[in-house]
């Protein structure tokens, strides 16, 4: 890739700046900031939307008593039932059930706790069910 | 929330680099005197690799790697230029932020390993549960942490309530507050034969590995996989799966091309160090496989933009074997690359 060949497409990264190897007149390698590229873009954009459509379906559950505020909150922080379990302690089977509106309501304090603390938030997010639309920490 | 509060030395020459753990360990090394670029620790510490492995899901999605195993580079490196390291892991947190706080006070600057997730000054858009990401901590203010995170132009701060969690996130390659810094160093490192040996490495792991997961192999076992993607799933989980692939190769900081780039910038460096014109050659083939990288990438990115259009089915799967012909091309090309390494050696 040359230099003039590096893309500076608006992209993903804020205004930020990645950098690249590319080569200039002579044929040597340097470091050149990119914009970012329409192509990563596009790749990230596909990958952020299985994340949203997750959030959705979550979101629709909650809503409709099929699931408690866990599976949104699970969601909205990229976490499956196996990573949240790596991060409370919690069996990711326990977890699951905790996905449970009738479980959840049921749950005691310090479960909570340690569920509000694996996400960083407190103990009243947790507990409400999500309005609409996504969120994000 | 440190007894040491603010900790002085809130001087760092901080580097823009492509890649997060071969630039952080060359930052490390610039600070304590030895200068060598980015691309020169990720070749000495035989950073360049393929890894293809189906069964291993993360989100339900393949495990597809361009370099090698998370902190390789780093120990790999450090072994062939002589340089000790310290590396702590820590199992409370309370701990690891208190030894953190004291390396900081000492005017130690230290490198970390986090989950990219919880670090707020990432753009939103990469935030996803990564936990591999290298960042150097290097003063602190209030209850900021002041970083060189390589990755990104200019240095950045950092509450310390999401360094805490960022060093201590959970799951795969769980950062267990990894803690790294120069303990001693040669003072007369033999370039030379550290370039040869991270050289040595990277010809035998691409070309040899009897596994079809692994080097030039892998490439090869991914492009009959993807050849097959479109009748196996669901378009959209071809694209998923797609999209994969494109994010591994460019999103998560490769330099380009899956540091097929950086790893060409390698070569010509070496080619000067060690006097083979053979290895500038080598470099001038695989800036091209990278561009058939990118062309790759161009190419998917267009199928996956296309989604699933006027339903054409066939247009899909005739799309998917263009980019399997295209990554048996690279494969094809890279064993000449690593053949002519090897060669001259």
């Amino acid at each position: 890739m040359r230099i003039d060949q590096v893309p500076q497409d608006d992209s993903i990264l804020e205004g930020r700046h990645r950098a690249c190897y590319a080569q200039d007149d002579k044929g040597r390698y340097t470091v050149t900031a990119s914009r970012g590229w329409n192509v990563e873009a596009i790749a990230n954009r596909q990958a952020l939307s299985d994340v949203e459509a997750k959030i959705d379906q979550a979101t629709r559950d909650v809503a409709q008593g099929r699931a408690s505020p866990l599976a949104f909150h699970m969601a909205c922080f990229h976490m499956d039932a196996g990573l949240l379990a790596a991060h409370t302690g919690i069996w990711s089977l326990r977890i699951r059930r905790h996905m449970r509106p009738d479980v959840f309501a049921r749950l005691p304090e310090r479960v909570l706790q340690r569920y509000a603390d694996a996400f960083g938030i407190d103990l009243p997010s947790l507990k409400r069910a999500p309005d609409s639309g996504t969120q994000f920490p | 929330m440190s007894a040491l509060g603010t900790s002085a030395p809130a001087q760092f020459d901080h580097v823009h680099a492509a890649h997060c753990e071969s630039g952080s360990f060359a930052a490390l090394l610039r600070h304590d005197g030895l200068k060598l670029s980015e691309a020169m620790v990720f070749g000495i510490g035989s950073g360049l690799f393929f890894l293809y492995l189906p069964f291993v899901k993360i989100y339900g999605l393949p495990l597809i790697a361009y370099r090698d195993m998370p902190n390789s580079i780093i120990s790999r490196s450090a072994q062939r230029l002589g340089v000790k390291v310290v590396r702590t892991r820590y199992g409370d947190p309370e701990r690891g932020m208190q030894a953190l706080d004291r390396m900081l006070a000492q005017g130690q600057p230290v490198g970390m390993q986090t989950g990219v997730f919880w670090l707020p000054y990432f753009p939103r858009d990469l935030r996803f549960q990564f936990n591999g990401h290298h960042v150097i901590a290097y003063g602190k203010q209030d209850d900021d942490y002041l970083l060189s995170d390589t990755v990104f132009e200019e240095v950045v701060r950092c509450p310390a309530e999401d360094l805490r969690r960022a060093r201590f996130s959970k799951g795969p390659l769980a950062p267990r507050g990894l803690l790294y810094y120069l303990e001693s160093r040669s003072q007369h490192p033999d370039i030379e034969r550290a370039v040869r040996a991270g050289l040595r490495t990277t010809v035998s792991r691409m070309l040899r590995i009897p596994l079809p997961l692994m080097g030039v192999a892998g490439i090869r076992t991914l492009a009959g996989a993807i050849a097959r993607w479109p009748t196996r799933m669901s378009g959209h989980a071809a694209r998923s799966h797609l999209a994969n692939v494109i994010r591994m190769q460019e999103e998560i900081g490769t330099g380009g091309a899956g540091f097929r780039f950086m790893y060409a910038a390698f070569l010509d460096e070496a080619s000067a160090m060690l006097g083979r014109p053979a290895l500038h050659e080598a470099s001038a083939m695989l800036s091209d496989t990278g561009d058939l990288w990118r062309e790759f990438a161009v190419q998917g990115a267009q199928l996956i933009r296309a989604g699933d259009g006027d339903g054409d089915r066939n247009a899909a799967i005739a799309g998917y074997k263009a980019l399997s012909g295209l990554l048996l091309e690279c494969a094809r090309r890279e064993r000449q690359v690593f053949r002519a390494i090897g060669a001259a050696l």
